[in-house]
């Protein structure tokens, strides 16, 4: 089986993250792993972390409520705003983070982005170019994803809980 | 307001940024360096200050000189984050590969 390598590049001009992956599978079956819930469950946090849909709706103007549950059963609550959507090819969101009810946590800075999806002679090509708001909020954004990656280790992440409670 | 100095703060200023990349390429005097912009010098002068509290930038005197250079080893830091970073996308991407062959095999 071939290994796909996941690529990263910054654009700090254009303030961008371009995230992108190859999968041996067709279009249409990673379309539906990013726009089902019951697919994205399966793989959007990363593990030990799961992903729990509360709602979805994968239409222009609608949303995916969804918590990313720690191994201690601890919910951080997001959400995922379509923006616009061409089916097949591309989708654009905007990410935030709420309560259980889908009300936007202001505190914590939104970004945008657009996940772009091309066949390929083996598979389908991915791209995630992600969109930070403000030159101020680089800094934050950095620091969220710097949170992210430390989720792989589980006893990192209890000691961030634990800085977070002290704050 | 956090006064904490890191790398990720000094490059969240598009002046900062291009001075670095002014630098990376050579390093340079504060005169050369505040002709590349519009700002006064105090205000370049500002940013470099920022810039070698962060560890980004380091002087050295030649003759009567200060010519400013790049820390590289410190920029090294944000590329450890893009790599955490990549790391996290990675574990997701497996993931995502595992319930695409689920279904293909079904």
């Amino acid at each position: 089986m071939v290994t796909n390598q996941t690529q990263v590049e910054k654009d700090f001009k254009e303030r961008s993250i371009l995230v992108s992956r190859e999968f041996s599978a067709p279009l249409a079956l990673v379309w539906r792993a990013y726009t089902e819930s019951e697919l994205l469950d399966q793989w959007f946090a990363p593990h030990p972390w799961r992903a729990e849909t509360k709602s979805m709706n994968f239409a222009v103007g609608g949303y995916w409520l969804y918590a990313m549950v720690s191994p201690e059963n601890e919910k951080h609550w997001a959400r995922m705003d379509y923006l616009a959507i061409d089916h097949h090819k591309s989708y654009s969101v905007k990410d935030s983070f709420c309560d259980e009810n889908g009300a936007v946590n202001p505190a914590f800075p939104s970004s945008t982005g657009s996940n772009t999806f091309t066949e390929t002679p083996t598979g389908t090509f991915v791209q995630f170019k992600m969109y930070y708001a403000s030159e101020n909020d680089l800094k934050t954004v950095i620091e969220m994803g710097m949170e992210q990656g430390i989720t792989m280790c589980v006893e990192q992440l209890e000691q961030l809980f634990l800085q977070k409670k002290i704050k | 307001m956090e006064t904490r100095r890191d790398p990720f703060q000094a490059i969240a200023d598009p002046t900062r940024r291009a001075i670095l990349v002014l630098i990376a390429a050579q390093a340079m005097t504060p005169t050369a360096l505040a002709d590349h912009f519009n700002t006064s010098r105090q205000a370049v002068s500002k940013h470099i200050r920022i810039l070698t509290e962060c560890q980004l930038v380091r002087h050295q005197s030649s003759g009567r000189e200060i010519y400013y250079e790049l820390n590289a080893p410190k920029l090294k830091e944000i590329d450890q984050w893009i790599e955490q970073f990549r790391t996290m996308w990675d574990t997701k991407f497996n993931q995502l590969e595992k319930v695409l062959n689920n279904l293909k095999n079904k």
